[in-house]
């Protein structure tokens, strides 16, 4: 047994009192909160209105339902996968609310009714995903596609407009001087950074995403299948859930609500430093990312830039957070 | 050193397990037996059947055809779940730990200790602390030196400290038996060795140890008893007293 000796080093090295600590905030998350701190100076700077309690609420409430949607992919993505469907899960919960409501059924049964709809087709990614075997990219861009057909066809293409008072109250009111809206973003936050964190299956979701298709998180026994049904099933309740807080915030329902928003969601997700590949990542970059694209976006606003240039920003700021990601995950191999 | 007693119980057998992969045989008719304790190697050519065995041991894979018996009981492995709750480990070559996990998290992936809050089922809570301390507690028992169990990932690790992490995971939960898949495959001489003596001592507290290696001196080092699979199928099963490395490969290549 003396061979044993050479797995032991100079006794101050092995020794094992000082574990370093485990919660490090990352470098990049300090790097994204500078970038939104520059761009609030500069607004602040040179507009009137940026710096003010009623623009503050604006944007809050207007970042509430990407970042519900940007919250709970960031566990997908971490989890190995990838959710583009979640754009049309939001539109379809909306129709479904607003024409349940427009029916004459109470506030509950339109929640219910939408929630259970998101839960589905999160359902059916699964399906797709974990027991026939497509690659989650094209399932979830081909479940989206036939979603979003059916946001058009439920309310029969109309643009429907939501006037019951129960189902605006989260929309139009605020709880401790916060909108209820932004208060559901962050409970979203907390539920998802608290499930990653501090639980089995969120331990799970970083193992599978850590090796190409979860090989090796099956091999060491984790239930790769039901861990992946369980994360699309979550992935389309919640984004049905983001999807009611936007038809909330805009008192209306259409086929096309939260069109192409898929991509700017998963940009602010990268951008808060989750791996596109998987198995790494943290709630609290991605509320950052989110923050960054609102103040971004209002920036624009305030200083009026047309609105078409919006997609030329979000676009360039997408392509940026991949090329970030590329070069963090070249500097992990090395 | 623990060497191969024939009269020493025999705790997990396979009898005539084929497996083929279109019209490929990787596993044709195999027997084996493992006894307690020993450390069995089994060596062949690339393409002999050795990693299809193994998986098919472990309940990595199901056999074509063929019987599994555990303590003198037939057995079928659904999964490597299943080969767990039988106190069957196996080491893979690849894909042995999670790279972005830490060490506490590797050891305990796929069984983590957890609480709950009151009658509640859900949600599983990590019990990390308690995890940690394990997981300490392993590493240290077992030599490997590792400074931290937690916040480090393993994939930032050296090829011997990820090799010896992904034993001490296994040994942490075997009872019986620990496969290995090229254990000293891609190491140092230095690590090698380091990883060699820690097979020993595991094999010394009663787990009986069975590898695959291409590392024919460190077979001869090592093992108890050689089983030489040729084109999938068994053809030597012998103690390794007096075999020397020309011999081995004689074997395998089968002039």
């Amino acid at each position: 047994m003396s061979e044993v000796s050479d797995l032991k080093v100079e006794p101050e090295m092995a020794r094992p009192s000082k574990e370093s600590r485990r919660y490090k905030i990352p470098i990049e998350s300090l790097g994204l909160a500078a970038a939104v701190l520059i761009i609030v100076i500069i607004l602040s700077l040179t507009t009137d209105y940026f710096f003010s309690f009623e623009n503050a609420r604006n944007v809050s409430t207007a970042i509430s339902f990407m970042g519900v949607a940007a919250a709970i992919g960031t566990l997908i993505l971490i989890g190995g996968g990838v959710d583009l469907s979640v754009a049309a899960v939001m539109a379809v919960a909306g129709s479904t609310a607003a024409g349940l409501l427009d029916a004459g059924y109470s506030a509950y049964v339109a929640v219910i009714v939408a929630l259970f709809v998101g839960l589905m087709v999160g359902l059916i990614n699964g399906f797709l995903i974990a027991s026939v075997g497509i690659n989650p990219l094209i399932t979830t861009i081909g479940t989206g596609f036939a979603v979003r057909g059916f946001a058009y066809i439920v309310i029969e293409s109309r643009e429907l407009n939501i006037g019951n008072e129960t189902f605006l109250f989260v929309g139009r009111n605020d709880f401790l001087g916060f909108p209820i809206s932004f208060l559901i973003m962050i409970a979203c936050f907390l539920g998802v950074g608290f499930v990653m964190r501090r639980t089995i299956f969120g331990q799970h979701l970083y193992a599978i995403g850590g090796t190409p298709d979860g090989r090796m998180a099956a091999l060491a026994g984790v239930p790769v299948k039901r861990r992946t049904y369980q994360m699309y099933a979550a992935g389309g309740l919640v984004a049905a859930l983001a999807g009611l807080v936007l038809a909330t915030y805009s008192a209306s329902a259409t086929g096309n609500a939260a069109m192409g928003l898929e991509l700017p969601i998963i940009a602010a997700v990268i951008l808060g430093g989750t791996a596109l590949g998987g198995g790494r990542g943290t709630v609290t970059g991605t509320l950052l990312g989110v923050v960054l694209l609102g103040v971004i976006n209002n920036g624009l606003t305030l200083r009026n830039v047309p609105y078409v240039w919006l997609f030329v920003v979000q676009g360039c700021v997408l392509l940026l957070a991949v090329v970030i990601d590329s070069r963090r995950e070249r500097k992990d191999v090395k | 050193m623990s060497q191969t007693n024939l009269e020493k119980e025999i705790i997990f057998s396979c009898r005539q397990v084929s497996k083929h992969f279109g019209p490929i045989v990787a596993c044709d008719s195999v027997d084996l037996d493992i006894r307690r304790g020993e450390i069995l190697a089994i060596v062949g050519d690339n393409g002999a059947g050795k990693t299809t065995l193994v998986k098919i041991l472990t309940g990595a894979m199901t056999p074509d055809s063929g019987q599994l018996i555990r303590n003198n009981n037939p057995i079928v492995f659904e999964s490597t779940r299943d080969a767990h709750a039988n106190g069957i480990e196996a080491v893979y070559q690849e894909l042995a730990l999670a790279p972005n996990l830490d060490v506490t998290s590797n050891i305990f992936l796929g069984r983590e200790l957890y609480s709950t809050i009151g009658f509640l089922p859900y949600p599983k809570i990590l019990a990390r602390r308690k995890m940690k301390a394990l997981a300490r507690k392993e590493i240290d028992r077992l030599g490997i030196n590792i400074r931290d169990v937690s916040g480090q990932a393993v994939g930032k690790m050296s090829g011997g400290q990820r090799q010896s992490v992904a034993i001490a995971r296994s040994v942490y939960w075997t009872s019986d038996i620990l496969f290995m898949d090229e254990p000293t495959a891609a190491l140092g001489v230095k690590e090698s060795k380091a990883v060699l003596s820690l097979i020993r001592k595991v094999a010394d507290t009663g787990v009986a140890i069975v590898m695959i290696s291409h590392a024919m001196p460190h077979v001869l080092e090592l093992a108890d008893r050689i089983v030489v699979l040729r084109h999938g199928k068994k053809v030597e099963d012998r103690l390794s007293e007096n075999i020397k490395v020309e011999e081995l490969v004689r074997m395998i290549v089968g002039a």
